[in-house]
């Protein structure tokens, strides 16, 4: 009996673990722009959906995994593109607020958009992934949720290691820490952020295929936005490392106090819970697990 | 003698022009509003424009404040509008022998404290995190309200039907009388607003959006300003949304105070003008007519080709697009083009 | 502990005995992370005079401002305001114990007007609760046109006149400075530390402001700490002169004597960084 809950507890364990590899990349997407530009981008939600709508529909048009890919990439970094040139650029220099609120009117274009293009109707995505559970030791774990969480942070690995060794990497932190000196040395900024927001697309499209694989590709993708705010909150709007370690703090505790928690309360702790661990951890920690201590300027 | 009454005269003429000027605007929209709408709106014309334009107008002028003004970004409005309405729907269901404006005060005062409890936060964090505070309280005002069925007089599903509004002894139930109800309670608060933007507590809320760190050093109260940004806000909306479930739709489901409410009131202040309490009303009304326009606009050009899915998809790509042109064009939203419209509108009265 | 003398020597020395300074530092050192950003700094303000600290570029200067105004918390040493130690300077207090600041990159309220940006910072906590203030009751009422008019006094002695009621942010640079040290001087500070006012400005403006912080200190009677790039306005305006170069003090001096010190030559040249430590002028 007692073995049984230690099991389980592990399984339950185990699984948020996974979805929360799987949050940490959703919310690598928004750091990566957040440390370039100081744009916390609310659009990443609808960047998301737009990917796995777009994909989807070509795959269901009979086109091969590969070049449904390509093609989806190729739009998603247009579409960054466009919104540096059209949204980002004019709004150079205001505050941040103003920045987020059109990132806020950008997710209703995109959202929409998408469906207006692809309509509404939900789509099951085969990856191709099995998702029989596999035994573990006693544990049986979601042979999907593995490869999924595999395929997430091998991503997450190949960014942090693109930012940490890579010329261009290098250039990006430059930016992040200082625009203006970044200008002076000849940086091209705008140059950057494009390259910047093409990325954002590439996770958003990994995070799509993922996410829509496991809850179907529809309207309510978008708003795994939402579960990215209690991770940035708790590991820092500017830290990579960050968002790794919160992604599996609040996978975790989310899981767990859904099974656990929640039906001493009737349920339904999921929309709510995340946010009050992230919000309690603040009160201690302002600056998240591993975001740098603001000096201020002045 | 007769000098001292010229100079009396030109004093009142002086007051006067001053005054007429200043007034005539508001005065004119005052009688317009008790004159003359009630007479010519029809039941279809206040049920689903003015009344969704009145509370959206009033929780618009709540947020303002906190955000146009105190500069701190709230993303959970429509969570404070929820405690309002099911704030007063208690005060009147389990004390009936309360007066419903009263009821109406203690809704607000309710959304005021759970303002004040999601407004903690910002005494230590700053800009997104504090964001993300209001997020969720979103949520979790919404959870308790579904899952907890005493607040809605065990209704399963949260749903409540508010009762007929009362006050000084008369019945407030037809779509008109309903309206000057609403009229003047977003009247008064309004104004009330406008009077404490004039105070020296209003323009703390601005130092402190302006510049955080320089209203500190000058001994701005930081800390006590910002908690009474949070609660006055708070109230506002809380009054708002009671009027949203008493006047209005009075059959409320937590759902309908979900996040998409939170950003609509959010829309409404960008496009009418962050900061300004008459932008708050420009934008309600903008918001409220334009899907009105759109569909009607829509008809009328392609007929009945595009069913309503396609209709409102459609609506929320120009509200998006508006959002960013606002920002974009006009940081000072709709506030900004009346108040370079106004004196060429003055002229032209003038000349005719 | 008694506030340290760090004018050993100089001619006016039996003044600080008698009376405190107006500003004292004893062996400040600050340092993010391994970064040090002071090392061992003591300086020494008298009462009335325009004290001025200058120094190349990342030598410290802004820092030390930032230390005496709490923004931030120095490793080691204390501060002493008119003989009271302050280990530690919480900047919501700054207005109280009687310092104000302007900042190198203007931090005005961009949102309201000139008077008001003045006005507000008379007696922030004053003016009573926020239901006087909305009912414009006696007490609220006197302190706002108290602020208003002491405000429009300043508004007179800078010349802002034709700006009174315009926002801020819609000001030219020049006047955003004057107001900025308008709103500093509001609150009759002891104690006015000006973080680069002449920062952007062309000549004539510097002119101008030269004047006026000199009028302003002898009006207000308050003791001035300066920060300043313009070497020019320095010796033209100052009382006397500390420099700091890579976090330590130099020299310390009249502007005749920090004009010839071979070390401060040596910082602004840009040689030899090796060891001007020690080269002090007295």
């Amino acid at each position: 009996m007692m073995a049984d809950q230690i099991q389980f507890f592990f399984e339950v364990l185990i699984g948020g673990l996974l979805s929360g590899v799987m949050y940490s990349l959703v919310a690598l997407g928004f750091v990566l722009i957040y440390k370039t530009s100081g744009v916390l981008n609310f659009a990443q939600g609808s960047m998301v959906l737009f990917a796995a709508l777009t994909f989807v529909q070509l795959r269901e048009k009979g086109l091969p995994f590969a070049v449904a890919f390509l093609i989806t990439l190729i739009l998603m970094a247009v579409l960054g593109i466009t919104v540096e040139r059209t949204v980002m650029r004019p709004l150079l220099n205001r505050s941040p607020i103003v920045l987020f609120l059109a990132t806020l009117g950008l997710s209703y274009i995109i959202e929409a958009g998408a469906q207006l293009i692809w309509g509404t109707q939900v789509h099951a995505l085969d990856l191709g992934i099995s998702d029989t559970p596999i035994q573990v030791g006693p544990v049986s774990i979601s042979q999907f949720d593995i490869s999924a969480a595999l395929i997430s942070g091998t991503l997450v690995a190949a960014l942090v290691f693109f930012f940490q060794r890579t010329r261009t990497g290098l250039t990006f932190r430059a930016v992040a820490d200082d625009p203006f000196a970044a200008l002076a040395v000849g940086l091209r900024l705008s140059r950057i952020w494009a390259l910047v927001w093409i990325t954002a697309g590439l996770i958003a499209l990994v995070a799509g295929l993922l996410w829509g694989a496991r809850l179907g590709v529809q309207f309510s993708l978008s708003l795994i936005v939402l579960k990215a705010f209690p991770v940035l909150v708790l590991g820092g709007f500017d830290s990579i490392l960050g968002t790794i370690v919160g992604g599996l703090i609040i996978g975790a505790t989310e899981k767990l106090a859904e099974v656990f928690v929640g039906p001493l309360f009737g349920g339904g702790i999921e929309t709510w819970f995340a946010y009050v661990v992230a919000l309690v951890f603040l009160l201690i920690r302002p600056t998240g697990l591993f975001g740098q201590k603001v000096v201020e300027r002045v | 003698m007769t000098s001292l009454s010229t100079v009396r005269q030109q004093v009142l003429a002086g007051i006067d022009s001053h005054l007429v000027r200043r007034l005539a605007g508001p005065l004119l929209i005052l009688l317009a509003a008790y004159g003359i709408v009630p007479l010519v709106a029809d039941q279809y014309v206040i049920e689903s424009l003015l009344l969704p334009f009145l509370s959206l107008s009033l929780a618009a002028v709540g947020l303002n404040l906190l955000t146009g003004s105190a500069g701190q970004l709230s993303l959970g409005t429509a969570a404070f509008m929820a405690v309002g309405a099911y704030g007063a729907y208690n005060v009147v269901l389990r004390l009936p022998w309360v007066p419903m404006l009263l009821a109406f005060v203690l809704g607000g005062i309710a959304a005021a404290a759970i303002g004040i409890v999601f407004g903690l936060p910002s005494l230590r964090l700053r800009g997104f995190y504090l964001a993300v505070s209001t997020l969720a309280a979103q949520f979790f005002v919404q959870w308790v309200f579904t899952k907890f069925s005493w607040f809605s007089n065990d209704n399963t599903s949260g749903v409540i039907t508010a009762p007929q509004l009362r006050a000084f002894g008369l019945v407030f139930s037809e779509p008109t009388a309903r309206y000057l109800f609403c009229l003047t309670v977003v009247m008064l608060l309004g104004l009330a607003a406008e009077r404490l933007l004039a105070t020296t507590t209003g323009k703390h809320f601005i130092a402190i959006r302006d510049n955080e760190l320089a209203a500190r050093i000058i001994g701005v109260p930081v800390l006590k300003t910002k908690i009474t940004a949070f609660a006055l806000s708070s109230f506002i909306i809380g009054v708002a949304g009671a009027l949203w479930a008493f006047a209005y739709i009075r059959t409320v489901e937590p759902h309908g105070f979900n996040l998409d409410r939170s950003f609509q009131i959010l829309f409404i202040i960008i496009i009418g003008g962050l900061g300004s309490i008459r932008g708050s009303f420009l934008g309600a009304a903008f918001i409220v007519v334009l899907p009105l326009v759109l569909s009607r606009l829509g008809s009328a050009i392609f007929g009945g080709i595009f069913d309503s899915g396609v209709v409102e998809m459609c609506q929320r790509m120009i509200i998006g697009v508006l959002i960013i042109l606002f920002l974009i064009l006009e940081p000072d939203g709709l506030a900004a083009v009346g108040r370079r419209l106004g004196p060429t509108l003055r002229r032209l009265l003038w000349r005719q | 502990m008694p506030p340290p003398d760090t004018t050993s020597g100089s001619p006016n020395g039996h003044l600080s005995a008698r009376a405190p300074a107006a500003l004292a530092l004893d062996h400040i050192s600050l340092a993010f992370g391994g970064v040090r950003a002071l090392t061992d700094v003591s300086l020494e303000v008298r009462t009335g005079e325009i004290r001025s600290i200058i120094g190349p570029n990342g030598a410290g200067k802004s820092s030390l401002l930032n230390v005496i105004s709490g923004v931030y918390q120095p490793q080691s040493g204390a501060v002493y305001i008119d003989g009271v130690p302050y280990p530690r300077i919480d900047p919501a207090r700054l207005a109280a114990i009687g310092i104000a600041r302007t900042f190198q990159n203007l931090a005005l309220f961009d949102g309201l007007s000139v008077l008001d940006n003045i006005a507000i910072a008379r007696s922030p906590r004053g003016g009573g609760d926020l239901l006087s203030q909305f009912l414009a009751l006696p007490e609220a009422r006197r302190a706002a046109r108290k602020a208003r008019e002491e405000a429009d006094d300043l508004v007179q002695f800078f010349g802002l006149e034709t700006y009174r009621h315009r926002r801020v942010g819609s000001l030219p640079y020049g006047a955003r400075k004057r107001v900025e040290l308008a709103r500093a001087l509001i609150a009759r500070p002891r104690l006015l530390l000006l973080d680069e006012p002449m920062a952007g400005m062309n000549h004539q403006d510097k002119h101008d402001m030269t004047q006026f912080i000199r009028s302003a200190r002898d009006r207000f009677s308050t003791t001035v700490i300066l920060i300043e790039h313009d070497l020019s306005v320095v010796m033209n305006l100052s009382d006397r002169i500390a420099v700091l170069d890579f976090g330590n003090k130099i020299a310390d001096g009249t502007p005749t004597d920090v004009r010839t010190n071979d070390a401060v030559i040596a910082a602004y040249l840009g040689v030899d960084h090796d060891h001007p430590q020690g080269v002090t002028q007295s």
